[in-house]
């Protein structure tokens, strides 16, 4: 009996520490910013990388600043939306690369917008380019997260790529992946 | 053109008429005695001198048609196929202006000082009007590598340091791009500089002042005027000396083109003869395009101005067709003698010189007197330093210049007019310039002896596609000379640990960010039999601490064995990865710096690092397109993952507390708490060096700041480039986070003493990034009591 007992509060007791979700939101703007330049001799003694300063536990904070909206999803920036749709109008027209500039200035703009990845990979595709196509994909992915949708587009891309490089079993790795995101 | 191939055949019947003539003698031969009695009888009535003289007549003219014909073949060869050598242009990067975007009104007024626009109530291309929170732009026509874009009205509306709308000719709109800014152009060996411009896109008025001035009979001549030779001649002898000259702006321009400046008879016969032919074969608009594309109209430092683009932009720093009718007069007035009129020099002089040109223009009916008296009052008017001067960016130039060097030959880059487009950010540059600069002598101040040796190097790009926005290579931004960004290869110290500890990193079941590892002395016998034993920056060793620990504080003895333990060769493998050429030694003192890289090369390093361990090659050049616009070339993104993104996340997370915690802390007094950054500082043996490479926000730099005569700087890495980088970067915009936790990777409190799990609230609790399934299992009390794992604890069970 004791021993149940002590499984279950040590499992509720593990589960708590690895909870997370109930992360402290840190900085985010919310307090004066300090961002004086400051010259003074104090910060010449700080520099001083080895001096066995210990880091010290950032309680009030949680964590270190700015990573206050991890698990949200990127913001699209406005600039980008006119690009996509007239990069899109290109590619009906099959003037892909004109679609790849168009797609590479939506880049430069944001370019963490995992959507633009995504079709400048087509566009790769589309002209015959499979390995920046893949690679393409890949880094979409990597921004991809929680965008189910977008993620399966991005993995049936990667499949075609790999096909076209003549790696069939990666592609039919990566066709298997994208059919098993529910999107 | 074609009908002009026929013109030397002409004489050719004449020829033919003779032969027949003389073929029709021989068959009459009674006929032909007579002649000849009545001819013998007329020669003698005809003095023998007239003969003589009709003789040379005939040769003379027979000698003038060959002058001609060869003329008229070298005017073929030159005139026809002209082709102005005209230097390549480069462009900064457009300037893309869309809601939400980061831009405070002051940096979007730099850039349109910089453009040349100039900020006067007129509606009219080239101006632009500011008000408490809005700027207006009245943008030109230009021709992007991709587009055409059409002049626009473009009203840009600010809130709280970001675009908030944006209109153009009064439609509300999502993006519009300004035109980028030459920043330099690539001269052929002479050094002129020049852009052309077509008749139609000359301002009527600068023809009419030139006419007016230079050559009032110019629609009228034949390309000679005997009525101006006379005027001169009289004037001339008038005044006992040459004051006045006879020539034609067909002349001038024929001096200008094939002649040479001596004062001759026979090159004043060649002049005249030429311009004959010139006005018989061309177009008078012609004539004069070509007049005002050759003109000679200035010097800047080594780069001579010619045609009245280039002279528009150097003197009144806008394109001509936005000049005002006394800044016309005053480039016509300069026609006469650049250096002598030279309205920067000589004010005055030009001055005297430009309301004379606008009296000439009343003189022929081209202007009222009242407009010419209004302009007779405007001041001089020249800008004191041109937009567009020659080469402004010296170092990201010559990287420019480099690159495009692996594609074109020396000649295409120089004659051919070609337009490119590359990734420069002048906001940027210039925010690096003034910054980098009042940091190191700040620096150079505070250590007296060594200071005033300090040379700095920062290469700056944009995280996610590696493209290169700023760079300087020298303490002197405008100094041309050795450019230390990329030729000044340096051990680089601390910087080179990403790569041990990313190499670890990459094998989750083995460590993590909350790995104990040993930082204690220790000796190796390397493979060439030398012994190495690494120390760190304080001679102490610091026992056992974590992985993040042991990066935030950069220590040497931890890290080298962390970089053993996993395997020299892996580390190696991790720098190859990188995307270094160059051959990287087995050497364990790699894992500590011992490798000599140039900025650029690090830049390169820290490139995979900022991007999700995507590398890319840098970029400097986005397009180039022929003079015309037809695009030649573009450089498309290029991305190859050749890192876990993972664990890529989890090295930056250690760098981002190095910076925030660590040998990076002192940015926190400059850089504010809800930006991310990271980054680390490298220090080389006895201080040579000073490194420090970094993210905020979308710029990655990498700064490094030692001395020429690679002598001690009594400088680290925090005391020294770390300044130049923070002040520097504290300028750029604050963004919102932009960096996103991978998916496999989560945040879990462990305690900072053991790297155990811990409760949130314990003291030393720490929320640290683990890869998925990495997480410790063992957990510590907030006392420090250790509790197995929930499956080490069945198993003990």
């Amino acid at each position: 009996m004791n021993r149940i007992l002590f499984l279950a509060i040590s499992a509720l007791y593990l589960a708590g520490c690895t909870t997370t979700h109930k992360a402290p939101v840190v900085g985010g703007g919310q307090q004066e910013p300090v961002y004086q330049p400051q010259l003074d001799d104090k910060f010449e003694q700080a520099n001083d990388t080895t001096k066995g300063v210990t880091i010290k536990p950032q309680k009030e904070r949680g964590e270190i600043a700015g990573n206050s909206n991890r698990n949200k999803r990127h913001d699209t920036r406005i600039g980008v939306v006119g690009l996509l749709a007239s990069a899109e109008t290109y590619g009906i027209k099959k003037q892909w690369a004109k679609a790849q500039r168009t797609l590479e200035r939506a880049q430069r703009i944001d370019p963490k917008e995992p959507k633009i990845y995504y079709e400048l990979a087509i566009t790769h595709l589309n002209q015959n380019q499979p390995r920046q196509a893949e690679q393409l994909c890949r880094k979409g992915l990597s921004l991809a997260h929680g965008n189910a949708s977008l993620q399966k587009q991005l993995w049936t891309a990667m499949a075609k790529a790999l096909e076209a490089q003549g790696k069939t079993q990666k592609a039919q790795k990566a066709l298997r992946r994208a059919h098993k995101i529910q999107a | 053109m074609t009908e002009r191939k026929k013109k030397p055949t002409q004489k050719r019947p004449a020829t033919k008429k003779k032969a027949s003539g003389s073929r029709s003698q021989t068959s009459h031969s009674d006929k032909q005695r007579k002649k000849a009695q009545v001819t013998h009888e007329r020669v003698r009535l005809v003095p023998n001198w007239f003969r003589w003289f009709v003789k040379l007549s005939l040769v003379g003219l027979v000698c003038m048609l060959v002058f001609f014909v060869y003329l008229d073949a070298n005017l073929r060869k030159d005139l026809d196929a002209v082709q102005w050598e005209l230097p390549a242009q480069v462009y900064a990067r457009p300037l893309e202006i869309y809601p939400g975007k980061s831009l405070t009104l002051g940096s979007l007024v730099e850039e349109l000082k910089a453009l040349g626009y100039r900020f006067q109530p007129h509606r009219r291309t080239g101006y632009a009007q500011t008000s408490s929170n809005s700027v207006t732009i009245f943008a030109r026509k230009f021709r992007f590598e991709d587009e055409l874009r059409e002049r626009a009205r473009v009203t840009v509306e600010f809130q709280n340091e970001r675009v908030f709308r944006l209109l153009v000719d009064g439609q509300e709109r999502d993006i519009f791009r300004l035109e980028p800014l030459l920043v330099g152009s690539l001269f052929p060996s002479h050094h002129e500089d020049r852009q052309l411009v077509k008749i139609d896109e000359v301002p009527q008025a600068l023809k009419q002042a030139l006419i007016a001035t230079e050559d009032r009979e110019f629609y009228d001549h034949h390309g000679v005027s005997p009525k101006s030779i006379v005027r001169a001649m009289l004037a001339n002898f008038q005044a006992g000396s040459v004051v006045q000259g006879g020539s034609t702006l067909t002349q001038q321009l024929i001096k200008n083109l094939y002649l040479t400046r001596e004062r001759t008879y026979t090159r004043k016969i060649m002049e005249a003869s030429m311009s004959l032919l010139v006005d018989f074969r061309y177009s008078k608009e012609k004539i004069l395009e070509t007049y005002l594309n050759e003109v000679y109209l200035g010097q800047d430092g080594p780069r001579a101005l010619h045609g009245v683009m280039a002279a528009s932009y150097f003197y009144f720093g806008v394109p001509i067709r936005e000049l005002k009718l006394h800044q016309i007069a005053l480039m016509v007035a300069v026609v006469k003698g650049p250096a002598y009129y030279n309205p920067k020099r000589f004010p005055e002089r030009a001055l005297t010189r430009r309301n004379l040109v606008l009296e000439l223009m009343v003189k022929e009916g081209y202007i009222k007197p009242k407009v010419a008296d209004w302009s007779k009052r405007q001041p001089i008017d020249v800008v004191k330093h041109p937009t567009r001067s020659a080469n402004r960016f010296p170092a990201y130039l010559s990287l420019v210049h480099r690159q495009l060097k692996q594609d074109y030959s020396p000649e295409e880059l120089s004659e051919e007019g070609l337009r490119i487009f590359t990734t420069l950010d002048p906001h940027v540059q210039w925010t690096l310039e003034k910054s980098a600069v009042a940091s190191v002598e700040r620096l150079a101040r505070k250590h007296k002896s060594e200071g005033e040796h300090y040379q700095l190097a920062t290469v700056v790009t944009s995280v996610d596609n590696g493209e290169v926005v700023a760079m300087i290579g020298d303490r002197k931004v405008g100094f041309s000379g050795f450019n230390r960004a990329l030729d000044a290869k340096r051990p680089i110290g601390s910087l080179a640990k990403p790569a041990v500890y990313l190499s670890a990193l990459q094998r989750p079941e083995q460590y993590t960010l909350a790995s104990v590892v040993k930082d204690q002395a220790f000796m190796i016998k390397t493979e060439d039999g030398q012994e190495w034993a690494p120390r760190n920056f304080d001679k102490k060793s610091h026992g056992d601490v974590l992985m993040y620990q042991a990066f935030a504080k950069s220590y040497n003895q931890a890290t080298a064995r962390l970089g053993l333990e996993v395997g020299l060769s892996e580390v190696v493998s991790t720098f190859r990865k990188f995307g270094f050429d160059q051959h990287v030694p087995m050497l364990p003192a790699i894992m500590l710096g011992s490798l000599s890289l140039s900025p650029y090369d690090v830049t390169r390093m820290y490139q995979v690092l900022a991007a999700e361990g995507f590398k890319t090659p840098l970029k400097v050049i986005r397009s180039v397109t022929d003079a015309e616009g037809a695009l030649l070339e573009s450089y498309p993104l290029d991305i190859e993952q050749v890192f876990d993104q993972k664990a890529v996340y989890l090295t930056d997370y250690a760098m981002q507390i190095a910076a925030r915690e660590g040998t990076g802390r002192w940015l926190n007094s400059v850089i504010r708490q809800d930006q991310v950054v990271y980054g680390k500082t490298g220090t080389s043996n006895q201080q040579r060096d000073s490194w420090f490479a970094g993210v905020k926000g979308d710029y990655l730099a990498v700064t490094w700041l030692g001395r020429d005569d690679n002598a001690p700087t009594q400088l680290t890495g925090s005391s020294g480039a770390l300044r130049i980088w923070g002040e520097f970067m504290a300028q750029l915009p604050n963004e919102p986070e932009t960096r996103l936790v991978p998916e496999g990777v989560g945040f879990v409190w462990v305690d900072e003493r053991t790297g155990l799990l811990t409760g949130e609230h314990c003291p030393s609790a720490r929320l640290i990034p683990f890869i998925e399934g990495s997480e410790p299992t063992d957990s510590v009390s907030c006392a420090g009591k250790t509790q197995k794992g929930l499956l080490d604890r069945l198993m003990d069970w």
